[in-house]
C-alpha cells in the first residue's frame, strides 16, 4: 500500500471570492475613470 | 532669553489668558471626558473584566477624544474671533507661532487630562499611588505627541467647509503611535512592572515626539502663509 | 498642440496602458490557475496570493510616491507634482482596497481568523486611512495652491507615520507571545509560483502607471476646462 500525497483542503471558494472582488474593484476604478473620460 | 522662545511663550500665554476667559474648549473637552468615562462604565460588565486590565485603554481613548475635542474648539474660538490674522501679518517667525500654538494647546489638553485622571480613579476604582510619577511622565510624552500633530491639523482643519469632521479623519492615524506606546507602559506602571519592560515604548514615544515636533515646526509655515 | 489636447491625448495613453494591464490580469489568473502548482497545506485559497501581494506591492507605492512628490512640491512649487500625488493618493486608495478585501478572505481559510495585526495588513490599513483623509481633505479645500500646499503637508507627515507604525507593530509582536496559529511559511517558493508573482507584480506595476496617468490627464483636462470657463 503506497502512501497517499497530502490532500489540500477544499477552500476553493475563498479563492474565488478573492478573485472576484479584486477584478470587480479593479474593473469598477477603471471604468470610472473611462466614463469620465467619455465627458470630457 | 532668545528673541524667538519669549515670542512663543507670549503667544501661548495670550491663547491661555484668552481661554481662561472664555473657557469654551476646556468645558467642552471636560463634559466630554467625564460622558466618556461613564459610558465606558456602563457599557463594561464588571464580572467579566477585571477593571485594571480594561483601565489603560480606558483612560487613553478618553485622553484621545477630549484632546481632538479640545484642539478643535481651541482653533475655532481663534477663527472666530480672527486673531490669527493679525499675527501672521507681523513679522513673527512661523516656528515660533507654532510653538505658541503648541504650548497653550499642551496647556489645554493638560488641564482637561489633570481633571479626568481624578474622575478616572473614582469611576473605575484603580489604586494609583506608586504609579502616578510614571503616569504623568507617560502623560506628558504622549500628549506631545497627539497635540504637534493636532496642532498643524487644527490650523488646516479649520480653514476647511467640515472642520470637526476633518480634523479627527486626518489625526487619528496619527495618534495611533502615541496612543499604543501610553496603553502598554500604563498599564506596566499599574502592575507595578520594571522599568526595562517599557524602556522600547518610551524610546519610541520620544523618538516620535522629537521628529513629529520637528516637522510640524517646519511645516506650519506651509499651512499659514499664502 | 493645445492645452487641451494634450491632456486629452494623455487621458488616452493612460486608458491604453490600463487596458493593457486588465488584459495582463486576466493573463495572471490563467497562469494562477491552470499553470502553478497548487500548494499542499493551504489548497487554492493560496493562488490568492498572486493577487493580494502584488497589489499591497502597488499601494505601498502609491503611497511612497505620494510623498515623495509632496516634499518635492513644497520645495519647487510645480503643480505637476501636485496633480500626481492627488492621481497616485486615487489609485493607491483602489490597490488598497484589493489588499485589504483579498486578505481577510485569504486568512479566514488559512489562519482561521479573518483579521491578524500582522505588519502587512496594519500598515496598509493605515495607508489606507491616510490616503482618505489626505483625498478628504483635498474634496474640502477649493483654492488650489492651498490645496496643495495642505496636501504636501499631510504627505509628508503621513511619510514618516508608516515607520512608526511598523516600529510599533514590531515592538508588540515581540513583547507579546503571540497565540500559536498555523501560518503558511514560504521560507522558499518554487520556481513556478515565483515566476507568477513576479509576472503579477509586472501586471500591478503597469495597471499603477495606467490608472496614474489616465486620472493625472483628467485632472489635467478639467483644470484646462476650469480655466477657459474662468477666462470667459
Amino acid at each position: 500500500m503506497h502512501a497517499m500525497p497530502i490532500e489540500p483542503p477544499s477552500n476553493g471558494q475563498y479563492l474565488l471570492a478573492a478573485y472576484l472582488i479584486g477584478s470587480v474593484i479593479l474593473l469598477g476604478y477603471f471604468l470610472s475613470l473611462w466614463l469620465k473620460s467619455r465627458k470630457i | 532669553m532668545p528673541d524667538a522662545i519669549r515670542l512663543a511663550l507670549a503667544i501661548a500665554g495670550k491663547d491661555i489668558r484668552a481661554e481662561l476667559r472664555s473657557r469654551t474648549a476646556l468645558q467642552s473637552a471636560l463634559v466630554f471626558a467625564a460622558l466618556v468615562l461613564v459610558v465606558f462604565n456602563f457599557a463594561r460588565d464588571p464580572t467579566s473584566l477585571a477593571a485594571v486590565d480594561l483601565a489603560p485603554s480606558v483612560l487613553w481613548v478618553t485622553f484621545a477624544l477630549a484632546a481632538m475635542v479640545a484642539l478643535n474648539r481651541a482653533f475655532t474660538v481663534e477663527r472666530e474671533n480672527s486673531a490669527m490674522d493679525a499675527l501672521l501679518l507681523a513679522p513673527v517667525p512661523r516656528e515660533a507661532l507654532f510653538a505658541g500654538k503648541l504650548l497653550a494647546n499642551l496647556a489645554f489638553v493638560g488641564t482637561v487630562e489633570l481633571v479626568t485622571l481624578p474622575l478616572f480613579v473614582l469611576f473605575f476604582n484603580v489604586s494609583l499611588g506608586h504609579a502616578l510619577p510614571g503616569l504623568i511622565g507617560i502623560t506628558v510624552l504622549a500628549t506631545i505627541g497627539f497635540v504637534a500633530v493636532g496642532t498643524i491639523f487644527s490650523a488646516m482643519a479649520v480653514r476647511t467647509r467640515f472642520a470637526e469632521l476633518m480634523l479627527p479623519v486626518l489625526l487619528l492615524p496619527f495618534m495611533v503611535p502615541p496612543l499604543i506606546a501610553a496603553v502598554q507602559v500604563t498599564s506596566r506602571l499599574l502592575a507595578n512592572r520594571p522599568l526595562s519592560e517599557m524602556w522600547g515604548w518610551l524610546r519610541l514615544l520620544a523618538l516620535y515626539d522629537v521628529v513629529f515636533v520637528t516637522l510640524c515646526m517646519m511645516a506650519f509655515t506651509a499651512v499659514v502663509d499664502e | 498642440m493645445t492645452d487641451f489636447s494634450l491632456a486629452a491625448k494623455v487621458v488616452k495613453r493612460g486608458l491604453v496602458i490600463s487596458t493593457l494591464g486588465l488584459i495582463g490580469l486576466a493573463g495572471v489568473f490563467v497562469l494562477a490557475l491552470g499553470f502553478t502548482p497548487v500548494e499542499a497545506r493551504q489548497g487554492l485559497a493560496q493562488k490568492i496570493f498572486y493577487l493580494h501581494v502584488p497589489a499591497a506591492w502597488s499601494a505601498l507605492l502609491a503611497f511612497s510616491l505620494v510623498g515623495i512628490t509632496s516634499c518635492l512640491y513644497l520645495w519647487l512649487k510645480d503643480p505637476r507634482l501636485d496633480r500626481f500625488a492627488a492621481a497616485s493618493a486615487e489609485v493607491g486608495v483602489v490597490f488598497a482596497a484589493v489588499m485589504l478585501t483579498t486578505g481577510p478572505i485569504w486568512a479566514k481559510p488559512i489562519w482561521g481568523t479573518w483579521w491578524t495585526w500582522d505588519a502587512r495588513l496594519t500598515l496598509t490599513l493605515f495607508v489606507f486611512f491616510l490616503f482618505l483623509g489626505y483625498l478628504a481633505l483635498r474634496a474640502a479645500v477649493h483654492d488650489a495652491a492651498e490645496r496643495a500646499r495642505f496636501s504636501a503637508v499631510v504627505g509628508i507627515l503621513g511619510m514618516l507615520l508608516v515607520p512608526f507604525v511598523h516600529l510599533s507593530v514590531y515592538l508588540f509582536r515581540t513583547l507579546h507571545p503571540q497565540p500559536i496559529v498555523l501560518k503558511p511559511s514560504a521560507p522558499s517558493l518554487p520556481t513556478s509560483m515565483l515566476t507568477t508573482l513576479l509576472v503579477s507584480t509586472l501586471v500591478f506595476t503597469l495597471l499603477y502607471l495606467g490608472f496614474v496617468t489616465t486620472r493625472y490627464g483628467l485632472t489635467l483636462a478639467e483644470e484646462v476646462r476650469e480655466d477657459a470657463r474662468n477666462a470667459d
